[in-house]
């Protein structure tokens, strides 16, 4: 796991007080919104975008175009990657 | 009229012979679902959204099983072969299941957890925004949240409906050219709830119905 996709992990994990959770067990190819992953909900994906804003600077008004990138850990950390790269470009 | 059920359940993980013995209760494909899920709190959700679920259908005049339940490609559940329609959506300790034989439905509850809710505010039209009243907050929020999530359910489309398209106007909710429903239940001792019921027709909620699922007995 890489050290975003960790940093990530446990900012999720501490922000939406998943306290039923072992970041150890923690699959992060798994899917966060399905019940067999992290098994968040809509609301959920709101404090995902507040955890982007305030943490890697990413702002974000529809989580509806996010689908992609809010799929796992993993997506997610590819999506900031690409977004501060982009970023260091512009 | 509009039927609605809810049961309580712990969020902490069940003894595995009890976790079985309500496992039996259910079709295998819903156990598999069950089992799968990894966080302890998700899975009694999904446990008792099943059993909860089967006790509606079973209700209905004619009896429908779990087994004849599908998902759209947006993962919507339905009823293949059968003119009615069922939402079940829970949080904290509380499911509850929303079905009608005559028009489609959509529901949502939400415990309020978060205190800080600022960081939400790009998410939704200045006005309604500006309109949550600052001395009612969140609670306000949680109104408003759960009013535009009961109409993404019931539209099927859920998550990826972006939540400024549905338009909230008292007890009634646009998206699309689409009108919907709205009405807030209030369930008893679940004063740090909000639950609302979105429909395509103006029919009313019929009193909530707490379902009890006593612990099986082992096999």
């Amino acid at each position: 796991m890489s050290t975003l996709t960790e940093q990530l992990k446990n900012q999720i994990i501490q922000e939406l007080n998943l306290v039923d959770i072992n970041p150890a067990d923690v699959n992060p190819d798994a899917p966060l919104f399905d019940y067999d992953g992290l098994g968040l909900d809509s609301i959920d994906a709101l404090e995902l975008t507040v955890i982007l804003s305030k943490h890697y600077g990413i702002k974000v008004t529809d989580p509806a175009k996010m689908k992609q990138a809010f799929f796992s850990l993993n997506t997610l950390a590819d999506f900031i990657t690409e977004h501060q790269a982009a970023a260091v470009a512009a | 009229m509009i039927e609605l059920w809810y049961t309580t359940f712990g969020t902490a993980a069940l003894p595995p012979a009890v976790l079985a013995a309500y496992l039996g209760l259910l079709p295998p494909a819903w156990q598999q679902r069950v089992l799968a899920c990894r966080r302890p709190a998700r899975q009694q959700a999904a446990l008792f959204g099943a059993l909860l679920l089967q006790h509606a259908l079973r209700s209905q005049e004619r009896s429908y099983s779990l087994d004849s339940v599908r998902r759209t490609p947006d993962n919507r559940p339905y009823l293949a072969g059968a003119e009615l329609d069922f939402n079940v959506a829970h949080s904290g300790a509380y499911v509850v299941c929303a079905l009608s034989t005559t028009c489609r439905v959509g529901v949502d509850i939400e415990q309020h957890t978060r205190t800080n809710i600022a960081g939400f505010r790009p998410h939704f039209r200045p006005a309604e925004w500006n309109a949550l009243s600052t001395t009612d907050l969140p609670d306000a929020f949680y109104r408003l949240w759960t009013q535009k999530e009961a109409v993404a359910k019931a539209d099927g489309r859920g998550l990826n409906i972006p939540l400024r398209d549905i338009r909230i106007r008292q007890q009634r909710a646009e998206l699309a050219g689409q009108c919907w429903h709205l009405q807030e239940i209030c369930l008893p001792d679940a004063a740090a709830y909000t639950l609302h019921v979105a429909a395509n027709y103006p029919l009313s909620v019929g009193p909530p119905r707490r379902v009890s699922f006593e612990e099986p007995r082992p096999a």
